[in-house]
């Protein structure tokens, strides 16, 4: 066999499985990313944190740390961040919590021997031996009363406007039959007996009621809404589509109107009608028409007046839209 | 547009024909060796099912800044004005939100070269091949093709320089969800060759 034929069936044995591979990879055309995403994806936003419609900024929450638009106003390694009493507060890679101005000044803030391990947009803080707290203005954090709480360990912590719910269980792995949900009222975790032995999801507060997004042992999701304070919880409709993965809570917002808008994946979003309490889901196109969900994480939907919203993705950038309107949401640069 | 290339085309063919390049320099089995460095302009993108996208031009529409260029190429002649031979490359462009596109071309390379003198060459290049593409973490194979022109200066019998000048077709075509991101995307090159022959 000639030496160039040899050399040629190495080449071709080499490369194939090379190019066979990088075809399966695709999951979002190339250039369709290229052309919408603009100069804000170049951040790996973790965190929005508050629009200031005045100085026409937004805050948000990088790798490098905080960005008051393309400016990096805190730099520095943190996870979270949140916006509370017109504070900054933000919780670093070590577990302390610290606190700014929106100028980036820093303020004495103290933390004693607590270490965090999640700090929410709205100002609670979950301490690692699954405490609750939060940020008051003062110069220290106020724990919560867990007296009410069972003997067992937050798993998860989901938060809405002024509001957190938590789930609890017993250590290990999750199981559906422990799982048992709260909601904060005032200083006072009341238990929504109506959500127990099932994940929530969503959670989403609406004027004075209360929307939930729930996956039960079996793989159903449902959505589910309370009134009253959550003394009791209503299903509305069971949804056969999967949220987004890889969040911890599945985005949504409420226009101050009548809908709340929540974003799932693949393109597609639900609407309930808080008038009718009814959803329908599996919307595809409008606002979400031009936004490739495959593979990206929706960091927050931050509403704005007159039903706009401002989306951040983690590494999409951010974009402004509003569901009630068949246009595409469009990026932000700044 | 198709005027133009009417145009080029008589006037390729006439120089080719004419007395003075009459005579051919290259033989059957002559080889050429050449390495390219230089940019690549982004020229169009047209999303072929997605009529919100349409189409873009130049850089500042396709969010795609101008890049850089760099490749190998063998080819031997396979007759007196026909080489035929391959060309491996890497391209990439920072697009808008500062993250880097890549192109691999990998291409069969057929040249015509109407004009040897021994010191100038004028060579119309044609290229078919696929290229390895990415961006974020989104990798993806393309059919490509491409038709440059590259007139050569030589400085004694073995090394030249051109210029290398053209367009690319990169095509993106997906048969499944994707369907709508199909997309056929202008590049063009723009590099000095160095050539090796022998």
């Amino acid at each position: 066999m000639k030496k160039a034929t040899v050399i040629t069936i190495v080449l071709i044995s080499m490369v194939v499985p090379f190019l066979i591979s990088c075809t399966q990879d695709a999951t979002e055309g190339i250039y369709a990313q290229v052309v919408t995403q603009g100069a804000s994806a170049k951040y790996r936003i973790k965190g929005y944190i508050k629009y200031d419609k005045d100085e026409k900024a937004h805050y948000f929450l990088e790798e490098g740390g905080v960005y008051k638009n393309s400016k990096c106003i805190i730099p520095g390694n943190f996870i979270y961040a949140a916006d509370s009493y017109d504070n900054l507060y933000l919780l670093g890679s070590d577990g302390k919590i610290s606190k700014y101005s929106f100028d980036g000044t820093s303020k004495s803030f103290e933390n004693g021997d607590k270490v965090f391990g999640k700090l929410t947009p709205n100002g609670f803080a979950l301490s690692k031996e699954k405490k609750v707290y939060k940020v008051s203005g003062n110069e220290s954090l106020e724990e919560v009363s867990t007296d009410s709480l069972q003997d067992d360990k937050i798993i998860y912590i989901l938060w809405s406007e002024d509001k957190v719910l938590v789930q609890m269980q017993k250590e290990g792995k999750i199981n559906y039959d422990e799982i048992k949900t709260y909601l904060l009222n005032e200083n006072t975790f009341t238990e929504i007996s109506g959500l127990n032995k099932v994940q929530v999801l969503g959670f989403q507060k609406a004027g004075e009621k209360f929307y939930f997004l729930t996956l039960d042992s079996e793989d159903n999701y449902s959505y589910y809404y309370s009134d009253d304070n959550c003394s009791s919880v209503k299903e509305i409709k069971k949804t056969p589509s999967t949220p987004a993965s890889n969040v911890n809570q599945t985005p949504s917002y409420y226009d101050n109107e009548n809908s709340i808008v929540v974003f799932r994946c693949g393109s597609y979003y639900d609407k309930i009608s808080v008038e009718n309490n009814t959803a329908t889901v599996g919307i595809s196109g409008g606002f979400a028409s031009n936004i490739h969900t495959n593979t990206m994480e929706v960091v927050r939907m931050y509403p704005l007046e007159d039903g706009d919203v401002i989306i951040a993705f983690n590494k999409y950038g951010l974009f402004k839209a509003n569901a009630g309107k068949d246009t595409a949401a469009k990026e932000i640069d700044f | 547009m198709k005027k133009s290339f009417v145009t080029i085309a008589a006037i390729l063919l006439a120089v080719s024909l004419s007395p003075l390049f009459a005579s051919d320099y290259y033989e059957k089995g002559n080889t050429f060796f050449t390495v390219k460095a230089g940019v690549t302009v982004p020229g169009f993108s047209k999303f072929t099912n997605n009529s919100e996208y349409g189409t873009k031009t130049l850089p500042k529409e396709m969010h795609t800044k101008i890049g850089g260029y760099g490749s190998l190429a063998y080819q031997v002649f396979t007759s007196p004005k026909l080489a035929l031979g391959g060309e491996i490359g890497y391209d990439f462009n920072y697009t808008q939100s500062d993250k880097i596109l890549t192109i691999v071309p990998m291409t069969v390379k057929l040249s015509y070269v109407p004009v040897q003198t021994g010191k100038f060459d004028f060579a119309v290049n044609s290229a078919l091949g696929v290229t390895y593409n990415r961006y974020n973490d989104t990798k993806f194979l393309m059919p490509f093709v491409s038709i440059t022109c590259c007139p050569s200066v030589y400085v004694g019998n073995n090394w030249g320089l051109g210029l290398d000048l053209g367009l690319w077709l990169n095509a993106e075509l997906h048969s499944d969800e994707l369907k709508k991101d199909n997309a056929i995307v202008g590049i063009m090159p723009l590099t000095f060759a160095l050539t090796y022959r022998k």
